[in-house]
């Protein structure tokens, strides 16, 4: 009886095993999209706390520190998010416009995962339209495996998530 | 006691200090906006000048009975989607034309049939693109391959402070949120080199959310869900046409008002839009023997150059600034000239300069 149990068990297990490997295995690697909403605050005051790098760790509880690194050949702003975990990503400053605009690519990360994030900032009366666009690419079969599970738009998810917590 | 006063004045010493440093170095510049031209993330060949837009993402008579089940399981209003995706349509093409790469046509009555589904149906076949092409005399499709919404709600509260009776009170505010996520699959022919040059699916999601005295209110509050996802789709249609066709940026740059009586009176030509005199003075300030003035001249000489769209003059400007009279502002505006520069490199692939 026991033995019948833990074989169904056992297959079962292996089923959903094959489904989610397949699931990875078949995704596409490349994913775009974007998400809008609106924060109860000014442009400034997004602004600030998206571009305040030393403050990340304080509104994303994965990142557990930050390390600002050597200028990239263009000079531009390069920095390294540590998570708690010790998986990192490595980032760098593609354009900004005070108040309006932000762009960071990831240039590499231990899991595999590149891309880039623009945040767009509107005001609207006394409130901002915010959106994040993503143009990202999983190379990490695993990686993409997880985010099948999370969905793709995981990431822009959470984000969404800690802004809107972090403006009340 | 003593001790925690002295400490409470050096605090409001250095505060004071770093006020008056703040308030100096902002008095010390202006500011001048232009617009820049953003790269599109999708290259498309240049001599693609023209794009026709349509819905092709309506399903065939054998799926609309399928269509309106899965409408009414979903709770989704039936014949919904059909007019998000023609709002998508009219965001591709309102924003491609407002953009300087394409002049763009919305085509209607084509009638052609998708799957109704987040699925692809096959290519088009080339001799219908061809045709569309030179009946619209246009380039390129941009078919609107599928087009499936998925709309969330969700419910919060939260303790805030209000005013009644003049007197402040914690009371429980009601939040009611409404996420539409627009799955758009969009597919460009290139009708000149007959290839498929984008076949990708777009996931664009658009938040509501609004606030009452109960949760009733904070729902009733939100728009109807039928224009939300109306919204949703011009959305997730201009969000298409960003990916696709350069974009115009409004950037702000500072520059150097003060120094001596020269460099107020070329601030003064500046303001007014008398570039070219502001030039000719900073010219002949960048041979100032003050290092600090010269510096000034330099770095306001490479923000004139931009602003006149001559980048690698304003780079030489820019470095000569900081490499000659170390001005410290110079290394950031290099990296966003290098940056220009490169997109530059890419623009002028897209845009056939």
């Amino acid at each position: 009886m026991m033995i019948h149990f833990l074989l169904i068990l056992l297959a079962f297990l292996l089923t959903l095993g094959i489904s989610w490997w397949s699931l990875a295995y078949f995704s596409s690697r490349k994913w775009e999209g974007s998400i809008q909403f609106t924060l109860e605050a000014s442009p400034t005051e997004v602004y600030a706390l998206l571009t305040d790098l030393n403050r990340l760790p304080e509104r994303r509880k994965e990142v557990e520190k930050i390390e600002i690194l050597q200028p990239t050949a263009q000079g531009q702003l390069h920095w390294r998010e540590i998570a708690r975990v010790g998986a990192y990503a490595e980032f760098e400053l593609i354009r900004y416009v005070k108040d309006a605009y932000w762009e960071i690519r990831m240039l590499r990360s231990s899991f595999g995962l590149k891309g880039t994030w623009i945040f767009q900032l509107e005001q609207k009366e006394r409130n901002t339209l915010l959106t994040i666009t993503e143009t990202s690419q999983a190379d990490h079969f695993w990686i993409r495996g997880l985010m099948q599970l999370a969905g793709r738009n995981a990431t822009l998810k959470q984000e969404k998530k800690m802004l809107q917590k972090a403006f009340g | 006691m003593k001790k925690q006063l002295t400490h409470l004045y050096s605090t409001a010493a250095f505060l004071a200090a770093l006020t008056l440093l703040l308030l100096l170095s902002s008095c010390k510049t202006s500011s001048t906006t232009m617009q820049v031209l953003v790269p599109a993330r999708i290259d498309l060949p240049n001599e693609i000048q023209s794009v026709g837009v349509i819905n092709r993402s309506l399903p065939e008579k054998g799926n609309t009975l399928g269509n309106i089940l899965e409408g009414l399981i979903s709770g989704e209003s039936i014949m919904a989607d059909r007019e998000a995706s023609d709002r998508c349509i009219a965001g591709v093409t309102e924003h491609l034309n407002q953009a300087p790469r394409f002049s763009a046509v919305a085509i209607h009555g084509a009638n052609l049939k998708g799957t109704g589904t987040k699925q692809f149906a096959p290519p088009l076949p080339w001799s219908e693109v061809d045709r569309f092409c030179k009946q619209y005399n246009v380039d390129a499709l941009a078919v609107l391959e599928s087009f499936d919404s998925d709309i969330f709600f969700d419910r919060r509260e939260r303790r805030v402070k209000r005013k009644i009776n003049d007197r402040e009170v914690m009371v429980t505010e009601y939040l009611a949120d409404m996420n539409i996520r627009v799955n758009a699959g969009w597919r460009i022919y290139d009708n000149i080199q007959k290839r498929i040059i984008d076949e990708n699916v777009y996931v664009d999601e658009r938040h509501w959310d609004s606030q009452g005295d109960n949760p009733e209110e904070a729902f009733r509050r939100l728009p109807p869900k039928r224009r939300a996802l109306n919204d949703a789709g011009h959305f997730s249609g201009q969000q298409y046409a960003i990916r696709i066709s350069p974009n115009w940026l409004t950037v702000s740059r500072s520059y150097y008002k003060k120094g001596n009586d020269r460099m107020k009176l070329a601030r003064e030509y500046a303001k007014r839009g008398n570039w070219d005199s502001a030039i000719s003075t900073w010219k002949i300030e960048a041979q100032n023997a003050d290092p600090e003035i010269a510096g000034r001249a330099c770095y306001n000489m490479a923000v004139a150059s931009e602003r006149n769209g001559d980048l690698e003059t304003a780079l030489i400007w820019a470095n000569k600034a900081l490499t000659e009279y170390n001005n410290k502002k110079a290394a950031a505006y290099i990296a966003i000239l290098k940056q220009r520069l490169a997109d530059q490199q890419r623009l002028d692939r897209q845009m056939g300069i």
